[in-house]
């Protein structure tokens, strides 16, 4: 029973009590009242009227009168003589039913009142016994009347204690109510503080969940530099601050192979063209110092981006992966600039050649054929001596002018969303058990009868604002499709349903109506716009999960600082981006490091997922590293063949 | 029947049992207690009181031998002979203080009225019916049958039946006479304690507090309290 239905049955049963005891009381005292004062009249009329009868010399026709005048004139209920030897001589009686208050008064408070009784006499002579008893019609009214009063205040007082009780409750218990979602939070891992209530009982209550929060939130936020710390160690090149070869490859091979904006874009490569002269000329000391101050101008590009990463490939080349640039010309000038900057800064750059190269590269692209592309392109320049910039293409693609490109897409995705073109494909997320964990869903677009993967389309999508759209329409096939699906449907969602307003109005509605097929479905987002857009984030995990509806984050794991802020919005479950599972069974430093990525994950109730596993060793290996769950090529194929078999 | 009877469950009867005996003692209590009298008589006026209310209980006994007519006789005669006439306000020192018998028999002196309360409450438990007397206030003509100056009286009359010629018991003359034979006394208003008492009992039927209002009332619950029923 909720508390204001047991305050209003408590101040119901009180007053209740209150007012039955003081109607009982007030009812006695007022009838004890009323008969003594009907009584006391009684009495002094009966004595007054003797003694004025007896003062009369009166014949029986005097007597009857000045009675009879007397019951008329005034409230009696009787007045009677009786003679001294017994006979009524005169009796006059009220017969009147009782009009002003209701018949069954008089049984329950019956006004009991002696009658008055004087002697009659004239001289010497008696001339009987004078009884009179007054009416107790107006008695009765009057105790009617007061107990009507007190019936009225009774209700009123009810009613008033009810709403002024009501009110006091609903200001005592909106702290508890707080107290209780915070309580929930926790109970669902958002490690979430609340300003405490001034009332002392919840104060405590709420500091000390408070502090159990503020707990796990500063050993996660250590947790979270500590990994970060580690990342950057294993990484990056000590010299320059940028990622080394090897992360680097994996991170370009990573986004090559995903299945979105970032698996196509402009990577530029510029090299250092007479380094060794230049150590020999100003020692090591003084080049090592321009080295490490281009690296940090390439970390500052690097940072304005979001997947973007910079690299010193070997002794004298530096290359810029940049997701979603589509003008490799525009990319390769800002770096080749940059770099002549800080030569300029140290009085070198009349010293040495930035020969520069940049390429469009898109999820058809490997890590090698990219870099033979590159490295073909730049060698002759190289030799030259010179610092031209030249731009390659794949094969025979020419670069399009971005207007019309964009008309040519706008066109396209126009169209796909009149004719549903959009579909979703399927590739399965299996547990550490083998078990179907769910399934992802990427989506694709029908176009010359050819299914475009979500990497082609999707920065176009973007740049035509569209996204919100496509979130939407994608919301709503995997609905659809959940609703027979036996295992949960991921999809990822984009920008737009973060940043524009009316998204969340709109998930509300569809997941309000989808029923059961909400509870079957997943959303996740970039972990770099999750973190960019982070209240929005918040906002989107807390509609979605009031409906069953799972959120993570995908391709996470590139800002693992961020991860401290992860405690106190419910995240269900982390994708780490392929780029960190390549080869982890021979890379001893991402196993750790994804070791703990792992423990931290679970200590605050999220599902750590692999992302890209492409070997059944891979996945071994990321079973012991304490993975939930993983996806890719070797995962698919595992499914295949657990449900061929 | 309950082969055992739990503590419990004798309570309703031990309550019941107390309510009658209450009962019963408030209704020996009502009754009138010449003991307590004489015992309160002896604390609160002392040894000389006490016999005085003792004569006067011996006299109570030796009246029932007697008819009405000499209770009468013996009644007047005694309280006449006990104590003196005197104002209210050189015994009491206040106007119109109505004593009880037990005060009036204390102080040996009393009012009109005290006589007449006190022959009427000694005469009532005599056994003379109640509605044979009445207290009645009177005019009287001082200095005899003729004399002009009159004066607020009160007397005890006694009616054999209800329309004989009753018999006055006055204070202020030592024999007991007919009212006809009284022409010094006009009389004004009658009473007695007729329908103050519940019909058969002796105590008055309303002990409620606005009776000391009336100085009637008041007297009769002060002779309760003095043990006179």
């Amino acid at each position: 029973m909720s508390l204001f239905k047991q305050l209003w049955l408590a101040i119901i049963l009180l007053l209740a009590l209150a007012f039955g005891s003081s109607l009982i009381v007030s009812s006695l005292a007022a009838q004890r009242y009323l008969q003594q004062q009907l009584y006391l009249k009684n009495v002094d009329n009966a004595a007054a009227l003797a003694l004025s009868l007896g003062q009369q010399g009166v014949d029986d026709v005097l007597l009857e009168l000045t009675l009879a005048a007397q019951f008329d004139t005034g409230h009696y209920e009787l007045i009677e003589l009786v003679s001294p030897d017994g006979t009524v001589l005169i009796r006059r009686e009220d017969r009147q039913p009782l009009a002003d208050a209701p018949s069954w008064l008089p049984g329950v408070l019956p006004l009991e009142v002696e009658p008055g009784v004087a002697q009659v006499q004239q001289g010497w002579q008696q001339l009987g016994t004078l009884t009179v008893r007054s009416h107790s019609r107006f008695a009765y009214r009057a105790l009617w009347d007061s107990t009507r009063l007190l019936a009225l205040m009774f209700l009123m007082t009810m009613i008033g204690g009810g709403l002024l009780g009501s009110y006091l409750l609903r200001r005592i218990i909106r702290p508890l109510n707080e107290v209780v979602e915070q309580a929930e939070a926790i109970g669902q891992r958002r490690f979430v503080t609340l300003p405490e209530p001034g009332t002392l009982e919840f104060k405590r209550l709420v500091s000390a969940m408070n502090a159990l929060s503020k707990r796990i939130r500063s050993a996660l936020q250590q947790e979270a530099s500590r990994l970060n710390q580690w990342q950057k160690d294993t990484h990056t090149d000590s010299l320059t601050g940028l990622l080394s070869r090897e992360p680097f490859m994996r991170t370009l091979d990573a986004a090559l192979d995903s299945d979105d904006i970032n698996a196509a874009g402009s990577f530029a490569l510029v090299r250092v063209a007479s380094l060794t002269r230049l150590n020999q000329t100003y020692g090591r000391k003084a080049t090592d110092g321009v080295l490490a101050d281009i690296g940090a101008a390439l970390n500052t590009i690097v940072s304005r981006h979001s997947r973007w990463a910079a690299a010193r490939l070997n002794g004298s080349d530096f290359a810029l992966m940049a997701p979603r640039a589509t003008d490799p010309r525009e990319l390769v000038e800002e770096m080749q600039s940059l770099m002549l900057e800080v030569l300029a800064a140290h009085s070198m750059h009349t010293d040495t050649a930035l020969p520069a190269v940049a390429t469009l590269f898109t999820h058809e692209d490997t890590p090698s054929t990219l870099l033979t592309r590159l490295d073909s392109t730049l060698v002759p320049a190289a030799q030259a001596g010179s610092s031209d910039i030249n731009i390659t293409f794949a094969g025979d693609i020419q670069m399009q002018p971005v207007r019309e490109q964009m008309a040519h897409w706008k066109g396209v995705l126009q169209k796909a969303f009149l004719e549903d073109r959009f579909s979703l494909a399927s590739f399965p997320v299996l547990d550490s058990g083998g078990q179907l964990l769910h399934v992802e869903a990427p989506v694709r677009l029908l176009e010359d009868n050819q299914q475009l993967a979500a990497a082609t389309f999707l920065p176009w999508i973007n740049r035509l604002e569209m996204s919100g759209d496509l979130d939407q329409r994608v919301i709503e096939m995997a609905l659809t499709a959940a609703e027979d699906a036996a295992a949960p449907l991921a999809v990822n969602l984009s920008v737009g349903a973060l940043v524009e307003p009316a998204f969340l109005h709109w998930l509300d509605q569809a997941l309000s109506t989808a029923g059961k097929a909400a509870g079957k479905l997943w959303l996740e987002v970039p972990e770099a716009m999750a973190f960019r857009h982070f209240d929005a984030f918040k906002l989107l995990t807390r509609h979605a999960s009031r409906y069953g509806c799972q959120v993570g984050i995908e391709h996470g794991g590139h800002q693992l600082a961020d991860i401290g802020q992860l405690h106190e919005i419910g995240l269900d479950y982390f994708k780490v981006d392929a780029a960190f599972i390549r080869d982890i069974d021979s890379n001893a430093g991402n196993q750790t490091l994804l070791r703990t990525l792992c423990t931290v994950g679970h200590s605050i109730g999220v599902t750590v997922i692999a992302e890209g596993v492409r070997s059944t060793a891979e996945w071994q290996q990321l079973r012991e590293l304490g993975f939930d769950g993983a996806t890719g090529p070797a995962i698919s194929a595992l499914a295949d063949d657990s449900s061929a078999r | 029947m309950l082969p055992m009877s739990h503590p419990l469950q004798r309570i309703p009867g031990l309550l019941a049992l107390v309510v009658v005996l209450m009962l019963c003692a408030v209704i020996l209590l009502a009754k009138a207690d010449l003991d307590r009298m004489e015992r309160i008589a002896l604390s609160r006026h002392g040894p000389e009181t006490a016999l005085i209310v003792g004569r006067w209980r011996d006299m109570l006994k030796e009246l029932a031998a007697l008819d009405e007519r000499q209770k009468i006789e013996r009644v007047n005669g005694y309280f006449n002979q006990l104590a003196r006439w005197r104002q209210d306000i050189d015994i009491w020192q206040q106007h119109d203080y109505w004593a009880t018998p037990l005060e009036l028999m204390a102080k040996r002196e009393g009012d009109c009225e005290d006589f007449s309360i006190a022959k009427y409450m000694t005469l009532l438990l005599a056994g003379v019916d109640v509605h044979k007397m009445r207290i009645t206030y009177v005019k009287a003509r001082l200095g005899g049958n003729y004399g002009n100056v009159t004066q607020a009286h009160m007397v005890l009359a006694y009616y054999p039946t209800p329309n004989a010629d009753p018999l006055i018991l006055d204070n202020m003359i030592s024999e007991v006479r007919p009212a006809s034979q009284r022409e010094d006394l006009n009389p004004v208003f009658g009473f007695n304690s007729e329908g103050l008492w519940v019909s058969g009992g002796s105590a008055p039927a309303i002990n409620n507090p606005a009776a000391r209002l009336s100085r009637w009332r008041d007297l009769l619950r002060r002779m309760t309290a003095d043990g006179l029923g």
